[in-house]
């Protein structure tokens, strides 16, 4: 996957919002509702369980104190949320969405398969220093864990303990669909986060807020995923340690030997909103005659059947627009490295079809978009 | 016919009764865990005996509901007679989703093995051979430290330190005739495991009072339920969900974007995925009556709600309201789809 | 014709029913909250809308607003629907883009204060304009019935029926254990009956085959499937009926009472005919339709019913034969219900709990497949498979999640 140093365009304006970057977003949050520059806010919010957060649609301002917009979390993917919302109909206001760059990325995607719009939305993301898992967040040390994650992600390092699909993230930054993107300005003075305008809309509702950019900027937010950066090296390292020429199936066998088959992985995927999998239906299901065949056939058959057909049926349909978020790995209850498979082959996949997902609203999506000649490249 | 009183440990056995019936095909197939790739356990449907040198009958935790691995190929009765080696609970799934119209028993011999318990997911992968300790809660899964149902079930039972076999259905027995096996005398002898049982049915009644007054009521059940994330593993690995389609995802059933927003502006904000309630409940109004309390729903859940012993203690009111038990004899009626002109008026006003 | 936006043109007709409804709630209020609903075009009041008059001008109305939907708050279904919906017909609106919004049984004759009854009435009516914008057309459908009947049975009833029958031109097939034909009251010796006897084997139209009961009779109303076969049980070839009549007679025994004819659980468990009382099959009503069961094409005549005299036994072979000769008639279309249910393939996972619950034998279980499926032209809509279904594969049309929701919204409002 591509990345650029800056944002794909130049900013309209930038302002210097105080605090670190949840203030700075939970205030612009408040004061957009507040003012009537949109009719309800899309983020993360406390939930009554000790910190355990979850995703809210909030209308009413009072009820902002207990939003965390941009809390290094992830419950849920911020695009399938959204899109199951926006799916079943259109909002009668506009909505401002707290995204992380993964969560808009996926978004986009989804909306060009017509789960979700941008019209009725002021998008809002930020330059992301990844989110640490859940259930560590929820931990006994789970406060430590998170000053030190607010400790690193101020200094632009790499925070510990965080997800291994950000650790290995290069798209710190979107480069597309934002409206608006908060990055926390990086070094020992005192917090601050740069609110950078990013298209007409953004500048509208700044201006609704009298919000004031800052002379003599026109630079978007800077990743800090340059040359030397961790993250960079981290994902080499992973793209390189990829099974041998002619094991990946064995390979596959392997890593999927302790699935349970629960379908976590594919309720978690922003990018998975089949109502009726594929791998539920009547087609896929290994009759039962089917089974006792290749069990007599074979000695052996491990039932229920069809575990790697329902993994690489995945593969398959997401690899080419996959956006390594890793929910994926974190919702397994075995413990499945499945993100890692996921960006392995999303790699090579999206190579072989030079698409970026994400990275173009109006690019065709590959596994949808019917051209009478193309990928000759890749036939025989 | 030479009668069989083992003393060897119940697995080994277990498997060579098994892999005498494939030998004389009494039977055409065996269901059961065998050792996968990297140590874990999975479900299979072994037809060769050789095979069974890599069979772990009660692995030393549950992954995949016995029962489901079951329905998963046993929907008609063709192709000969299976023998499946559950654990105690899984039989007792298995017979709810005969009632279910999801598996045919009629060629299936449903075989059990006193369950010591399953450790929890996370210490499976961390050790694949971490073992579960019937006596020490802490190896165990939550709902594993309140089960007293850990043995007696099925067509046949292997239980206590010699393994005795016991018939408890004719089915039973006839499969063991066919094997030239006498079965051991009597009903299984559970005086064995009344102090075990009597220390898990307290742990599991305590249990129950603390959850009801940490979670009891509409309030208390959305702090329950407040991590949620609706990601859905608690039905994906419950045995008794077979729908093809859950009630929550369909699409004609769905809340609409409009709605939310007016639920938001009402309430000053709607959480997202919304009804999560409406999903627990539902979940728990379908499917209680046959829950076996297997805790798998538990063990899964990415977000460590309590969700299997709250079924459980569910389960136990609704299954008490109509004096039915999960898994019972297979020919009683299950009061979720048998509907009968004249009934249940003790409910009317 | 739409309206700007997803609204449907809907006309709104409350009827005063004379004083029924008018004297009990305010329509013009009812009327005038109706014409505030989106896609309301039309909320108009009248005073006998099923008169000739009120039925000329709803039919004006709709051509001349070019209405999509109409919603008629006035009495119930069960009096006016089929008339409203005819109405609809005739000015090229489908019919089922009707709804009824019962304000006469539900409200005006049960609520005693006048404004509540009026509040009520909007709340039923606001329901009913919800859910009709949700409505879909549906295809008023037919089958062509086979008129050749079968009869089980020739005892007296069974031998009267096919008589009466035949003398109107129908093929009729009839079963007996016996080798004889006669029955109980022939055996007796009674004179009239051994007369009925004679005219019966004589009679060109009937084809009798002594010594026979039905192996199995797949299929439904219009085109049942009888396969006879003999006490040694060979089968005969398959005999294609449009009705089955049985007239099989009952038996006293020891103690005096009466049990249907040996085997009569059996036939009556292949045809899907629920017994009751003794083994009796049931009927569709003890009064008003004795001699129909609930499903469809099969009916009883005489002893097989339960006790009863001779007199009464040719009775309800003439009122059966009555019934088959006006309902099966040869070449006619008839008219099945629209408004089915249907399985989704897809969703349906094969628990059979449908089955169970359906009273008119509309369901089957396909077990290669392993599902079940509808008999559209046996199926009354009735609606029980839809509720029952634990997996929520059933769907009742003109009864989706959909429109129900919409509805329950609009009373709630």
């Amino acid at each position: 996957m591509s990345s650029k140093t800056d944002a794909a365009e130049l900013p309209h304006g930038v302002v210097e919002l105080s605090g670190a970057l949840g203030q700075a977003a939970r205030g612009l949050a408040v004061r957009l509702l507040a003012e009537g520059a949109v009719g309800a806010v899309f983020t993360l919010r406390r939930t009554a369980a000790d910190r355990r957060y979850c995703a809210a649609l909030i209308s009413d301002p009072a009820l902002l104190e207990e939003a965390s917009p941009f809390h290094p979390v992830m419950p849920v993917q911020g695009a399938r949320v959204l899109s199951g919302f926006l799916g079943t109909g259109s909002p009668d206001r506009r909505i401002a969405a707290f995204l992380r760059p993964c969560e808009l990325r996926a978004f986009v995607e989804n909306v060009k398969q017509h789960k979700g719009g941008f019209d009725d939305l002021l998008v809002i993301s930020c330059r992301c220093a990844g989110v640490l898992p859940a259930s560590r967040l929820a931990d006994d040390d789970g406060e430590r864990l998170l000053a030190d994650y607010m400790r690193e992600a101020a200094s632009g390092g790499l925070p510990g303990g965080i997800r291994d699909a950000c650790a290995r993230c290069v798209d710190t930054i979107p480069t597309a669909g934002a409206d608006m993107i908060l990055s926390e300005t990086v070094g020992p003075a005192e917090r601050s986060t740069m609110l950078h305008l990013m298209t007409d809309r953004a500048v509208d509702a700044a201006r609704l807020l009298s919000l004031r950019s800052t002379a003599g900027t026109s630079r978007g937010p800077v990743t800090t995923a340059g040359p030397e950066d961790p993250r960079r090296r981290n994902r080499e390292a992973l793209l390189a340690s990829g099974p041998e020429p002619g094991r990946g199936l064995g390979s596959l066998v392997e890593a999927f030997a302790s699935c349970i088959g629960c379908r976590a992985c594919r309720e978690a995927c922003p990018l998975c909103h089949c109502i009726l999998c594929d791998y539920e239906t009547e087609r896929t299901r290994w009759s039962p005659g089917l089974v006792r065949d290749l069990a007599e056939s074979r000695g052996a058959l491990r039932v229920p059947a069809g575990t790697i057909q329902f993994h690489l049926g995945r593969l398959v349909h997401i690899s080419p627009v996959c956006v390594s978020c890793g929910q994926c790995s974190e919702v397994c209850p075995a413990g499945i490295p499945v993100s890692d498979l996921f960006a392995r082959a999303s790699a090579h996949v999206q190579a072989s079809l030079r698409y970026v997902p994400g990275a173009d609203p109006d690019g065709a999506p590959p596994l949808a978009t019917y051209v009478e000649r193309e990928l000759e490249d890749l036939t025989d | 016919m030479s009668p069989i009183m083992p003393a060897f440990p119940a697995h080994s056995g277990v498997l060579e009764l098994a892999g005498a019936a494939l030998a004389a095909g009494a039977v055409r197939g065996v269901l059961v865990p065998m050792r996968a790739p990297g140590g874990s356990r999975a479900w299979s449907l072994v037809t060769d005996p050789a095979m069974l040198d890599r069979a772990d009958p009660l692995p030393p935790a549950m992954t995949v509901h016995g029962s489901r691995a079951l329905a998963s190929f046993a929907r008609s009765p063709e192709g000969g007679t299976l023998l499946a080696i559950l654990r105690p609970c899984e039989a007792r799934a298995a017979v709810e989703l005969a009632r279910l119209g999801q598996i045919d028993l009629a060629n299936v011999i449903l075989m059990t093995m006193d369950c010591p318990g399953s450790v929890p997911l996370d210490t499976h992968r961390a050790d694949r051979e971490a073992a579960p300790d019937p006596a020490d809660p802490s190896t165990l899964r939550s709902l594993c430290a309140q089960c007293q149902a850990f043995a007696g079930e099925g067509d046949l039972c292997a239980t206590g330190p010699s393994g005795s076999l016991h018939a408890l259905t004719a089915g039973g027995r006839a499969f063991l005739e066919k094997l030239g096996i006498e079965p051991a005398d009597g009903p299984p002898p559970m005086e064995r495991y009344a102090v075990l049982a009597a220390e898990r049915g307290r742990r599991a009644a305590e249990d129950r009072i603390l959850l009801r007054s940490e979670y009891g009521g509409l309030a208390g059940l959305v702090r329950l339920f407040s991590g949620c994330i609706g990601c859905r593993t608690c039905r994906t690995v419950c045995p008794i969900c077979y729908c093809r389609l859950c009630f929550i995802d369909m699409k004609d059933r769905r809340t609409p974007a409009e709605e939310l927003l007016a639920r938001s502006g009402r309430n000053g904000a709607v959480r997202l995925p919304p009804d999560t309630l409406l999903f627990h409940v539902g979940r728990m109004a379908h499917m209680s009556l046959s829950c076996v309390s297997c805790g798998l729903c538990e063990d899964a859940c990415p977000a460590d709600i309590p969700v299997g012993r709250m079924m459980s203690m569910v389960s136990e009111g609704t299954t008490g309201l109509f004096g039915y038990r999960a898994g019972s004899a297979p020919g009683e009626p299950l009061p979720l789809n048998t509907f009968l002109k004249d009934e249940l008026h003790e409910f009317e006003d | 014709m739409t309206m700007a936006g997803n609204c449907p043109r809907t006309g709104v007709f409350v009827c005063g029913c004379g004083p029924n409804i008018a004297g009990q709630l305010d329509i013009e209020s009812v009327a005038a909250a109706a014409a505030g609903l989106d896609g309301v075009v039309l909320a108009e009041t009248w005073g006998l809308l099923c008169s000739p008059d009120g039925k000329r001008h709803l039919a004006d109305r709709i051509r001349e607003s070019g209405l999509e939907r109409v919603v008629i708050a006035a009495c119930s279904p069960r009096d006016h629907e089929k008339t409203f919906q005819d109405v609809c017909a005739g000015a090229g609106l489908n019919p089922f883009m009707m709804e009824m919004a019962n304000i006469r049984e539900h409200v005006a004759w049960v609520t005693r204060d006048r404004t509540e009854a009026t509040a009520k009435a909007v709340r039923i009516v606001t329901g009913a304009v919800l859910r009709s914008a949700a409505l879909r057309p549906l295809e008023q459908t037919g089958i062509v019935a086979e008129p050749a009947v079968a009869v089980v049975g020739a005892g007296i009833a069974g031998m009267a029926a096919a008589l009466i029958l035949a003398e109107e031109g129908r093929r009729v097939t009839v079963l007996d254990r016996s080798t004889e034909a006669g029955g109980a009251a022939v055996l007796a010796g009674n004179p009239l009956a051994v007369e009925l006897r004679d005219r019966f084997l004589a009679e060109p139209g009937i084809t009798f085959l002594p010594g026979t009961e039905p192996a199995e009779v797949p299929g439904f109303f219009g085109n049942f499937l009888l396969r006879p076969r003999s006490a040694t049980g060979e089968l005969f070839p398959i005999v294609r009926v449009g009705a089955i009549l049985l007239a099989t007679g009952c038996v006293r025994d020891a103690e005096g009472s009466c049990h249907p004819a040996e085997g009569f659980a059996v036939l009556a468990e292949m045809l899907r005919v629920e017994t009751g009382d003794g083994g009796f099959p049931s009927r569709r009503h003890a009064f008003l339709d004795p001699v129909s069961t609930p499903v469809s094409g099969v009916l009883v005549a005489g002893g097989a019913g339960g006790p009863c005299s001779i007199g009464s036994a040719v009775m309800s072979a003439g009122a059966a034969a009555g019934t088959i000769l006006s309902t099966l008639v040869a070449g006619r279309e008839m008219e099945t219900e629209p408004r089915t249910s249907v399985i989704s393939e897809i969703l349906c996972a094969g628990c059979r709990t449908c089955m169970t619950v359906c009273a008119y034998a509309a369901v089957s279980y396909d077990a290669e497949r392993g599902i079940c499926t509808v008999n559209a032209v046996l199926c009354k809509g009735c609606g029980n498979c839809a509720a029952a279904c634990p997996s929520g594969a059933i769907r009742a049309k003109h009864y989706m999640p959909d429109q129900i929701r919409r509805q329950v919204a609009g009373v709630l409002a």
